[in-house]
């Protein structure tokens, strides 16, 4: 659940800003960015797989279906 | 001789009778047809109230098939059609004959009141039973907004002089003999593409004719036995336009794909596998083709893969129209059911209106989809979801682990389709969500003509556009720019990914590029 803040002007967003970077910078948030990476892309490579085409569509006509 | 035109007070009967005359064709004939049922329901709800039968028209397309195949038949078939116009006013044949003496009696029949009334038209062809050619009617009502019909175009129709027009997408009816489905479904697309990337539109026969010349099948190409895919492929090739082939078995894939295009005005073809699902278990039945042409979309469901949670609008997808040669035009097909499949895998299913011999429907579980695109839109909308998909896993882990600005507290819907730099500045300049140095920064940057467009929102409001170059590679600098609705959320961007080490930390991944983005914006 995301941490909540109560102020949102430029000034704050600059502050929030500094400790994200803080936090991003540190050991924990680069791993912690890392593995975010790692799970998108298993997300991204199972589309793909999902995505590819099956030879099986590709074998004889769609052909006329009489209703 | 035969009147030039008749007018007929609509009723579904009234419509069936013209249909068995105009054709030749029995009328139990017609009364069997799918397309007298969806016609029933469909003007229904357009209220139709009157029609106008013009007699001896000739229609460019069937004139095309007639050459190809019917004027060698022994048999004498007719080349000269019949065409259909739908009205939702009532009037008869005395005031449409004042209109056309140029009478000027006090609440005379005008060309503005026929317009105003005018649902389309139905080309009636002399054939002994597959007799709906040309098809152009008024698209159903958009519901508020919920239904979408992004591929229509403009179709004039000179009724005697009277200039008419009706905005909608044309559907033909196979004829079993220059086209099975396929064909069918090919000239639709053709219709939108035609207009929207200037190319010809062949008619079914030389579709079917094309499609057979460089990729025959094992058999004569008329009567058609249907096409493969590699032959649409090459039918969508010969227009100028590059076949783009999706494979949709999975739910997620087919909903996010067919919306990214459909909504860039791209009309998609789409195979189906119908099955019968009055049995114990699903039986197989054949393979079909519909070319999709609106949607209408529910709320979104989350997409989970293990950890990763990502929110796409296009998963709200709980219909589609097709244009259905079998059925009609933008037919209903909703994602309802899920079964097994013939390997056991388990399918999203749509209900379609096709009927099983024995009683009950047929469910089409969507196979592969096509989608013909112009030369220039050549990065897919898989890359961009995934880039996408990998920025927002960054913004998740911001929002778990540290404090963010009100714009990001809730999880980011993002909406991914492709648009063209017009409509994309033309909304820029209609919205009142961007003003100032900002929104004339966007509209006076130069982009490419075809882009990718992912807007993210939060509880409804906007807060980034992402823009894609769709002409570049993906190794390229693909990413054009943000735009940067919610000030705060900018602010916190731009700073964030000013972190020293992040460019090491996502090394190849392309979302690197959207960060790069942020990083070299002014604080």
């Amino acid at each position: 659940m995301a941490k909540s803040t109560t102020d949102d002007t430029v000034k704050d967003a600059k502050t929030l800003a500094k400790e994200a970077r803080e936090w991003a910078s540190s050991h924990e948030g680069q791993r912690s960015i890392q593995e975010a990476l790692r799970e998108t892309a298993a997300m991204a490579s199972a589309l793909s797989e999902a995505r590819a085409i099956d030879p099986e569509s590709l074998r004889g006509p769609i052909t006329q279906f009489k209703s | 001789m035969t009147d030039a035109f008749e007018v007929v007070p609509y009723s579904i009967g009234s419509l069936k009778d013209i249909l068995a005359r105009k054709a030749g064709t029995p009328a139990h004939v017609i009364d069997a047809k799918l397309h007298s049922h969806y016609f029933r329901d469909y003007f229904a709800e357009l209220d139709a109230r009157t029609i106008v039968v013009e007699n001896d028209y000739v229609d460019h397309d069937f004139l095309e098939d007639f050459a190809s195949y019917y004027v060698r038949c022994f048999g004498n078939y007719r080349r000269t059609c019949t065409r259909l116009h739908f009205f939702n006013a009532t009037f008869g044949k005395r005031q449409l004959n004042a209109l056309l003496r140029g009478s000027r009696s006090r609440g005379r029949l005008d060309q503005g009141k026929l317009q105003d009334a005018y649902l389309g038209f139905i080309i009636v062809k002399p054939l002994p039973q597959t007799i709906i050619g040309r098809t152009c009617l008024k698209t159903y009502d958009d519901h508020g907004g919920l239904r979408q019909f992004p591929v229509v175009r403009r179709y004039d129709a000179n009724l005697f002089g009277i200039p008419l027009w009706v905005d909608t997408l044309a559907f033909q009816e196979q004829d079993r003999v220059v086209a099975a489905c396929a064909t069918s479904a090919l000239w639709t697309i053709f219709q939108g593409t035609g207009m929207q990337f200037q190319h010809p539109i062949p008619s079914p026969a030389e579709i079917t004719r094309v499609a057979n010349t460089d990729v025959p099948l094992e058999t004569r190409t008329f009567p058609s036995q249907g096409l493969t895919i590699p032959q649409m492929a090459h039918a969508i090739a010969t227009v100028g336009l590059e076949p783009f082939l999706v494979q949709v078995r999975d739910d997620y894939v087919l909903k996010g794909t067919l919306y990214a295009y459909l909504r860039g005005s791209i009309p998609v073809l789409m195979g189906i596998d119908l099955y019968g699902i009055s049995g114990p278990a699903p039986q197989f039945e054949a393979r079909h083709a519909v070319a999709v042409t609106g949607f209408r979309l529910g709320p979104p469901v989350v997409k989970k893969h293990q950890k990763v949670a990502f929110l796409l609008k296009a998963s709200g997808l709980d219909r589609i129209y097709v244009h259905d040669d079998q059925v009609g035009p933008f037919a209903r097909m909703a994602f309802d059911k899920s079964f097994r499949d013939k390997a056991g895998v388990e399918r999203a299913s749509i209900s379609t209106s096709l009927p099983l011999s024995g009683g009950g429907a047929m469910r089409a579980a969507p196979d592969i989809i096509m989608v013909p695109l112009y030369k220039m839109i050549r990065i897919p909308f898989g890359v961009v979801h995934d880039t996408v998909v990998s920025f927002n896993g960054f913004i998740e882990r911001l929002r778990s682990n540290t404090r963010i600005p009100l714009g990001l507290m809730q999880q980011l819907e993002w909406d991914i389709y492709l648009t063209t730099i017009n409509d994309f500045k033309e909304e820029i300049r209609a919205t009142s969500e961007l003003a100032g140095d900002l929104r004339r920064d966007v509209l006076l940057q130069r982009m490419p003509r075809f882009l990718w467009r992912a807007t993210a929102t939060s509880t409804g409001a906007k807060v980034l556009d992402l823009i894609f170059d769709t002409t570049d590679i993906e190794q390229g600098a693909f990413f054009v720019r943000a735009v940067e609705y919610d000030a705060a959320t900018s602010v916190f961007l731009r700073e964030v990914c000013r972190t020293p080490g992040l460019d090491i930390v996502f090394g190849t991944d392309l979302a690197w590029k959207i960060l790069e983005w942020f990083k070299a914006q002014s604080a």
